[in-house]
């Protein structure tokens, strides 16, 4: 018996399910390519599929944690839990990850499940929840500086992303989405924002007059021309704060942020 | 040196530095990469209470031996805390270029025995302190064996000159999920190699026993708990938490289930 070979054999039936599936298949094949004897293929044969594969799905759940899990729990609840565990099996065959590495294969395995919602009747609407997840996994991405740093201005902070979406924001917020809640709220507009902390993305509500005022701020603006867009966006959706104090309320928060040398 | 009631050092603990004192005696604490964030975590305990340390990703087992900056992090650790010894798990993780976070149960053979062996010596020789092994709990093990899984144990204790970290929960998981005897397991081990105890509560999910590290130890492991106090040379046992738990305090019932154990069975009381 060669214990190099036999932990290299090991390892690799515990982090790729199709290994498993070769040695079923061709074991020649996978001996020859471990170097192992016939005995030993033998051997390897003898252990149970199912032990293996929950031992797979526990390093793949280890290595995702709950830091990236966030990233992709909405879209997972979409899935029926023996579902669920088929998927990441299906996954991980065909991305072998040798290390953890959830963080950069996160949106594959978005893509790959929304791909798995095609058949259902509800594929349209259910497929806005992997796309709200991608657009989080891109608020922990770290941002270039929004605007042209030649221009001195307020600009929204790099940290900070806002998006539209055809649910109501809290529950894509909080991750409450049964199905019955999706099919029928869908086309509601939820606005959300998404700010970077270092460690994860903590998410808030705004409403449709912070949104408009922040997707206007993605290049630098002078405090003039900042508290007209603001008095502009007030009027428009009659609310009741100034144009200041909508103004003053983001660059306390560090949402807006000053480039370059500007005059407060 | 180590001895009597002790917890694994967590996170959740900070803050409370005076509640952990009043009630524990030693502190096991977790490797972790930088020594600044050992200095933060254990500054209130050093020079209170020993401090043993517990490594995570050594992978003894593996054929390749561990790296380099791996095996120095853990040395400069064990010299600031002046841990009263280190403990690591009996398996291996890594090869090449995989490397996995769950420690998978090493062949129960010579091979195996000869080389987590030798590179058990060469970290005590590195360290210059003792190294104890903790038995793993495993779903699998490759089918091909010499031994059964107490006598590799003890073969692996023996020819490393090495203690034991006798995970009591681990034990009674492998010994139900595996159909064997705990007590022809422990009646194998040497008594005067087992150091440490861990014990913790675990969970079933669908229907395998997971070592989940929850709170409530259970009744049977706390039944070995009685026969290990009394047949063998071990003088200090462990909780290790990691679920449901929002600070210190969550950990006082175990705590003082471990105490009267330790109280009835002990070989040298201490005074707290």
């Amino acid at each position: 018996m060669s214990l190099a070979q036999i932990q290299s054999l090991v390892l690799h039936l515990t982090v790729n399910p199709g290994l498993l599936d070769e040695l079923e298949q061709q074991p020649e094949l996978v001996g020859q390519r471990f170097g192992l004897t016939t005995e030993e293929v033998g051997f390897a044969r003898q252990m149970s599929r199912p032990v293996l594969h929950s031992f797979q799905l526990q390093i793949a759940n280890k290595r995702m944690g709950t830091r990236h899990r966030e990233y992709v729990k909405r879209t997972t609840s979409l899935f029926e839990p023996k579902q669920r565990a088929q998927l990441m099996l299906e996954f991980l065959s065909k991305h072998e990850m040798r290390t953890n590495t959830w963080g950069q294969k996160i949106p594959d395995y978005l893509d790959f499940l929304s791909e798995k919602l095609t058949d259902s009747p509800y594929a349209a609407i259910l497929q806005e929840i992997p796309a709200f997840e991608k657009w989080l996994y891109t608020c922990s991405l770290q941002a270039e500086p929004t605007g042209s740093s030649e221009t001195a201005g307020y600009v929204l902070s790099a940290t900070v992303q806002v998006h539209a979406f055809p649910f109501p924001a809290e529950e894509l917020i909080t991750g409450n989405l049964p199905m019955e809640f999706l099919v029928q709220r869908h086309g509601e507009t939820g606005y959300v924002l998404g700010m970077w902390t270092g460690t994860q993305v903590d998410l808030f509500e705004i409403d449709n007059s912070y949104y408009e005022l922040m997707t206007r701020c993605k290049e630098p603006l002078s405090m003039e021309e900042l508290l007209a867009v603001a008095e502009e966006i007030r009027v428009r959706f009659q609310k009741d704060r100034t144009a200041q104090e909508m103004v003053q309320e983001l660059l306390e928060m560090a949402i807006l942020i000053p480039i370059g040398e500007v005059t407060a | 040196m180590a001895r009597g009631v002790g917890v694994g050092f967590r996170p959740e603990f900070a803050g409370q530095s005076e509640q952990v004192l009043k009630h524990v005696d030693f502190l096991e604490y977790n490797q972790r990469r930088s020594l600044e964030m050992v200095r933060q975590d254990l500054t209130p305990y050093l020079g209170q209470i020993p401090v043993v340390i517990h490594s995570l990703n050594l992978s003894l087992g593996s054929v390749q031996p561990p790296p380099e900056h791996r095996l120095e992090a853990i040395k400069r650790t064990a010299d600031l805390v002046d841990a009263s010894w280190v403990s690591e798990h009996l398996s291996y993780c890594r090869h090449d270029d995989i490397e996995v976070d769950n420690f998978i149960a090493l062949p129960y053979t010579d091979e195996s025995i000869e080389i987590v062996s030798r590179h058990i010596i060469n970290l005590k020789n590195l360290l210059g302190r003792p190294v104890i092994m903790e038995n793993i709990t495993h779903s699998f093990v490759w089918p091909d064996k010499q031994y059964s899984e107490a006598e590799f144990i003890k073969r692996v204790l023996e020819k490393a000159d090495c203690g034991l970290l006798l995970d009591v929960t681990n034990l009674y998981l492998n010994s139900t999920t595996h159909g064997y005897d705990p007590y022809e397991f422990l009646q194998t081990i040497p008594a005067d190699r087992v150091v440490q105890l861990h014990l913790a509560g675990h969970s079933e999910v669908d229907g395998q026993m997971v070592d989940s590290h929850v709170g409530g130890i259970d009744a049977t492991v706390l039944g070995y708990t009685e026969w290990i106090l009394k047949h063998t040379a071990c003088d200090a046992m462990t909780i290790e938490r990691d679920s449901e738990m929002s600070s210190f305090d969550d950990l006082l019932d175990d705590l003082q289930l471990c105490r009267e154990l330790y109280t009835k069975y002990g070989k040298s009381p201490i005074s707290k």
